[in-house]
């Protein structure tokens, strides 16, 4: 149905280098293929072309692509106009930047329909609604008219999916669409996505970094590695007998599971009946409920949980930034240090590296000789070099920073580094390069970690055992094989469910 | 690298060359500000005179370049007073929030409420008039707008992962408030100080316009306006050369401040 051929795409200009080498790809009606990559592969460059929103003075292109024989790549901006929208849709990760905020859900839903066909205004209100009611939102009739920030992020991306499939389109092409989601948010979109595919005969173009979504949702999987695809086949073939070197690793990043360490009898962390408040202007709100768990010493606690169920308030009391709390805590050893999900802001701007690194010591009095010697010292135990301590965080990358946020807190020798999902924002390859540090700091100093992530690809990789929170209460704990394959807490199998597709 | 945004750079220059003259004016003027020449009244600008002379046949630029020199003092030390309370006020309530927030910014909106020139003309009728009133006056006038700002900027960071981190280290809020978050307010900081200059400079030209501000035998730019009023025809250099230094001055600093402020959007 859609077939790409020999596919070129060079930027033009000084500058000018090709992006895209040698892409052949199809998919057929009904099909859902995966394109996967890190981010600068070109997966999203390569679904711009078929869409035509590359702009054609910047991008040259060679090969062809081809839509029920009809050459994309070479007709004229009036006929592609007529082809988008109508024949070929899109979604793309921010659902709520896709949205014009001051139009009614309604009438976004509706627009395609007024371009593309000649319905009267009754006609294109029935199949909003019933496009609506495709992308199971409850009571269609009133998101009709609601605007975009009346709606949760969940519920923008079902909109974006009625507003692409209310033309019934041969295809959809679908950029990270579940990437800005909550976990069982995700689950349900993905599970949306293949029941229209199936329903309507639509072709699915899906593009993720994340392989566990990939594997969960698509027929076939193409992987791209800077402009190539360098391996493509079923799903299922991909996962088990991955051929390509590039696959292999990245396959191994999904699958591998941190040997374990059997836990030292020694507690860093013990939380016993803590019920935790805080406030919401002069409003005193529960976040937790009666929660008692123990860290051991070499530990990784996992604490998977959808946003807002009271992860981030464990992490404060834990480290006793929120002081809110009844029941007892008791740290041993050092005081427990964080590393944070965004370093860019968990690390002082205006500060240089080298300054970051030793304010804790500077704090405690330590002389300037062995502060400086310990930043050297921490510096490269994290894997950077002395010419990263001038510069400040806006001037590292993503990996270098959270490295440095990772040192800042080793610095003060602490027993235990509560991480609040600390490779969320990171690419795969970078992430696998953090965690593998993470677990490299354990085995050697006997760090202990509550890890907290919404991604239990990752919880399942390097965790020990998790605890499953959810409305401020632990619903269930356990080893975290246990808890992947003997689920007791419904909740725990739904989460469970999605988690069995990374196993 | 740093690249100054070109307000900035043509402000600084501005700004360098009058601060320059000011401080040459400080220790030698072409002639002694208070020698008359009775031969030479109201004379148009020469080579001798080069922005001509007063009524009294006093040297207009040594006189401009000293007026420019009290209204430099009395803007750096309102602006440093303002300033320094202004962080300090703006600082404690905005990163602790509460009851004394809410106590002190009520304070500030009560000043900010009364236009603030009619305030001045109150402390500085209360207190006579002079020098260093005026510094009080103005400097007391512009504490509630650095405080409102500052506090703003440190409400921002209080919820930042940053200050958490430092909590954790074990800073003290004096080293949390004035180490860590400080310096990230910097630019915002500078410009408004800028802006606050500008202010300072016209506030204090108008009070001594009006006669209620620097009081003689202190040179002012203002009072030199106000005497220069009267021969604004037959001798149109008196009041353009004192005029002009003011302007000067403003345009040197809305310019730095200007730029300041767009560099500091660039980055943000």
């Amino acid at each position: 149905m859609l077939e790409i051929k020999d596919l070129k795409l060079s930027f033009q200009g000084s500058t000018g280098f090709e992006v895209i080498h040698n892409l052949n790809l199809s998919i057929d009606d009904g099909e859902i293929v995966g394109l996967v990559g890190e981010s600068g592969s070109g997966k999203t460059t390569a679904a711009l072309a078929v869409a035509g929103l590359l702009d054609r003075k910047m991008v040259q292109a060679e090969g062809g692509i081809y839509l029920d024989e009809r050459d994309l790549l070479h007709c004229s901006d009036d006929e592609f106009r007529k082809i988008r929208g109508k024949d070929i849709a899109m979604v793309f990760q921010e659902p709520l930047s896709s949205l014009d905020p001051l139009m009614k859900i309604g009438r976004q839903v509706e627009e395609a329909l007024k371009l593309h066909t000649d319905m009267d205004a009754a006609a294109r209100k029935v199949a909003a609604l019933e496009a609506l009611r495709a992308v199971e939102l409850p009571e269609p009739e009133q998101v009709y008219e609601k605007y975009p920030h009346e709606l949760s992020g969940g519920m923008c991306q079902r909109v974006m999916l009625a507003a692409a499939i209310v033309t019934h389109p041969r295809l959809l092409i679908a950029d990270e669409p579940t990437t800005a989601l909550d976990v069982s948010v995700q689950a349900q979109i993905l599970a949306l996505i293949r029941r229209l595919s199936r329903e309507q005969h639509m072709a699915v173009l899906f593009i993720s970094h994340d392989l566990g979504v990939i594997r969960m949702l698509c027929d076939r999987v193409a992987v791209m590695q800077a402009g190539d695809i360098v391996e493509q086949g079923k799903t299922w073939d991909i996962f088990e007998h991955p051929a390509h070197a590039y696959t292999r690793t990245l396959v191994a990043e999904v699958r591998k599971r941190a040997d374990f360490s059997p836990a030292d009898e020694k507690t860093v962390l013990q939380l016993e009946h803590v019920d935790a408040y805080y406030r919401q202007g002069r409003k005193r709100i529960q976040a937790l409920h009666d929660v008692s768990f123990c860290i051991h010493q070499g530990e990784i606690l996992g604490l998977v949980g959808e946003s807002g169920c009271g992860k981030s308030t464990t992490a404060k009391v834990v480290t006793g930034i929120l002081q809110d709390y009844t029941g007892t805590v008791e740290r041993f050893g050092a005081r427990p240090q964080m590393v944070f999900q965004d370093p860019l802001s968990s690390l002082n701007p205006a500060k240089t590296v080298d300054w970051l690194l030793q304010e804790p010591l500077r704090i405690a009095g330590v002389s300037k000789a062995e502060r400086r010697d310990a930043a050297r010292r921490i510096l490269s135990r994290v894997g950077l070099g002395e010419e990263h301590l001038k510069r400040r965080p806006a001037e590292l990358s993503g990996g270098q920073r959270q490295r440095v946020a990772i040192a800042a807190a080793l610095i003060q020798r602490p027993a235990l580094i509560v991480a609040d999902e600390p490779v969320s924002a990171l690419d795969v390859t970078i992430q696998a390069q953090i965690l593998e540090l993470m677990l490299e700091l354990k085995r050697e100093l006997g760090l202990s970690y509550l890890f907290i992530s919404h991604d239990l690809g990752v919880i399942y990789r390097i965790c020990d055992r998790v605890l499953v929170m959810r409305e401020g209460r632990i619903v269930e704990q356990g080893p975290v094989l246990d808890i992947y394959t003997h689920p007791q807490d419904p909740y725990t199998r739904h989460l469970a469910s999605l988690a069995g597709e990374i196993k | 690298m740093k690249r100054y945004h070109a307000y900035t750079k043509i402000g600084g220059i501005i700004s360098a060359v009058m601060i320059l003259l000011i401080l040459i004016a400080a220790f030698w003027t072409p002639y002694d500000t208070a020698a008359m020449d009775s031969s030479a009244k109201l004379a148009p600008p020469s080579f001798a005179h080069l922005l001509g002379t007063d009524n009294l046949g006093r040297d207009i630029l040594s006189r401009v370049l000293d007026g420019a020199g009290t209204t430099l003092t009395i803007a750096v030390l309102t602006v440093a007073a303002g300033a320094f309370f202004g962080i300090l006020i703006g600082a404690f309530t905005g990163y602790y929030g509460g009851p004394l927030d809410n106590i002190l910014m009520r304070i500030c909106d009560m000043i900010t409420a009364f236009p603030s020139f009619l305030l001045a003309l109150v402390i500085v009728s209360l207190l006579g008039s002079g020098k260093y009133h005026v510094v009080l006056a103005l400097g007391l006038l512009f504490i509630p707008s650095f405080a409102r700002i500052v506090r703003g900027e440190y409400a921002r960071a209080a919820t930042q992962a940053y200050v958490d981190n430092a909590r954790l280290m074990g800073a003290d809020p004096i080293r949390i408030l004035f180490v860590h978050i400080l310096p990230n307010i910097r630019s915002v900081l500078l410009s408004s100080i800028a802006i606050g200059f500008n202010n300072a400079v016209l506030a204090e030209a108008s009070m001594s316009y009006l006669g209620i501000g620097v009081q003689p035998p202190d040179p002012s730019l203002g009072r030199m306006l106000a005497e220069a009023q009267t021969y604004l025809l037959s001798a149109p250099w008196f009041a353009i050369s004192a005029g002009s230094v003011i302007i000067l001055l403003i345009l040197g600093f809305t310019l730095l401040g200007e730029g300041l402020s767009k560099e500091a959007g660039r980055n943000a």
